[in-house]
């Protein structure tokens, strides 16, 4: 569900609106916000889903792959993983895009 | 239920304003999982009317309606009553459960009045209440949830006073479903929601939240802090219903001999907000007196657990 401007929902429904429409990314790309990232060593992943129910911001799936589009970087998954296969490490610039 | 079983569909969307490492969505989440899609969400002034983000998108994908600080149980019973109409003239095939979500502020001190009055009127409504011990929207002030010893911006030397136990509140209130939910425990929050949509009638549901920016932890810790206070008994895990109240989870092995009560102070050193607790120097005092009341509730239950199961023996022995 990407991004959408007022404008195009307000075509789509016919009317102008006050009402919000559920959207992905309500304030933009918050990856940005990132200073560490979180890295997945898959071969030490047992897919216990910790990760996946622990992060805050819903940016992994139950198929153990990040979002880094909107992963603010937050450390839980790294934290709380029992195996220690993500790591946390600091982030080059426009390193995902 | 395992966690591989939770439904895989996101109602929180991602890319939302939220803090990192926020307790709030990371509640929503779980919640939402729970409750699925036919839920309408009644959203307190809070966090998450910060975290939902600006118009004219939301990042609540449900139908939500954002209210006043002291309106949760007024407008929860208008829509339930406006739900029960549209079922009943066959508009609506089955009643979406209504849920309230509100943080502390909004339910211990602001809000209570009409929660009160739809508990005691029993609404069929679901009220969460998202306990991060502080207005931490508004830039951490004290609330009647914030525990004793703890620095906000009002209390820079510790807070004086008790927190108040709402969840006791609303058990005297004689609801059918109390509950108290941790982060740290996802299965045990998951079936609290679910037992909870099933039941008719007003049903609460309390999370501890642990807040980042506002008890002074690093982000990566939000889950950590969460365990510790379990694990630690400050925040205690249970479930009342019909009169009966029956520990879960992590305050369940501490009660059953299972796992150790641990110390205070590791709940206490893991969070900026009780630095002053520690220094410049220890403020034995406090601790001990923060330590001694969790023991005491701990001795207490621990000893009414073995009285009851040396009954049990008494009771399935075989007459001689």
């Amino acid at each position: 569900m990407p991004k959408r401007k007022k404008k195009e929902i307000e075509e789509e429904i016919g009317f102008v609106t006050t009402l919000s429409v559920p959207s992905e990314g309500s304030v933009g790309l918050t990856g940005s916000w990132r200073i560490f990232i979180p890295v997945l060593d898959e071969g030490r992943c047992n897919k216990c889903l910790l990760c996946w129910i622990y992060c805050p911001e819903a940016c992994i799936t139950k198929d153990i792959v990040i979002n880094y589009d909107y992963c603010k970087g937050c450390g839980i998954c790294a934290e709380e993983c029992p195996s220690k296969a993500i790591a946390m490490r600091k982030e080059e610039k426009n390193e995902t895009g | 239920m395992r966690l591989r079983d939770f439904p895989e569909e996101e109602l929180f969307l991602q890319g939302s304003a939220a803090c990192q490492g926020c307790p709030g969505s990371a509640a929503l989440r779980v919640a939402f999982k729970a409750l699925g899609r036919e839920t309408i969400l009644c959203v307190i002034a809070s966090c998450t009317s910060v975290l939902q983000s600006p118009f004219p998108v939301s990042a609540l994908n449900l139908p939500t309606l954002n209210m006043a600080f002291a309106t949760g149980g007024a407008t929860a019973s208008g829509l339930s009553a406006a739900a029960d109409r549209l079922v009943a003239s066959g508009a609506f095939k089955e009643k979406p459960t209504i849920l309230v979500w509100a943080g502390d502020g909004g339910t211990y001190d602001i809000g209570i009045q009409a929660l009160s009055g739809a508990a005691e009127r029993n609404t069929d409504f679901i009220y969460v209440c998202y306990n991060n011990e502080a207005y931490s929207n508004t830039g951490t002030q004290r609330s009647g949830a914030t525990p004793y010893a703890a620095w906000t911006t009002n209390t820079t030397k510790g807070k004086d006073e008790w927190r108040k136990d709402i969840a006791q509140i609303m058990v005297a209130h004689g609801v059918p479903y109390v509950a108290t939910a941790s982060l740290a425990y996802p299965t045990d929050m998951y079936r609290k929601f679910a037992k909870a949509k099933e039941i008719k009638g007003t049903r609460y549901i309390e999370i501890q939240a642990p807040c980042p920016p506002g008890w002074k932890f690093p982000s990566s810790h939000t889950i950590k802090v969460a365990r510790l206070a379990v694990q630690s008994g400050m925040w205690m895990l249970y479930e009342h219903e019909g009169g009966k109240t029956a520990y879960t989870a992590g305050t369940q092995r501490i009660i059953q001999g299972q796992s150790k009560l641990l110390p205070v102070e590791e709940y206490l050193q893991a969070q900026g907000r009780f630095r002053h607790l520690f220094s410049p120097e220890k403020d034995e005092m406090r601790i001990a007196e923060i330590q001694g009341r969790i023991s005491h509730i701990f001795d207490t239950l621990q000893f009414t657990h073995k009285m009851k199961e040396h009954i049990m023996d008494i009771e399935l022995a075989p007459p001689r």
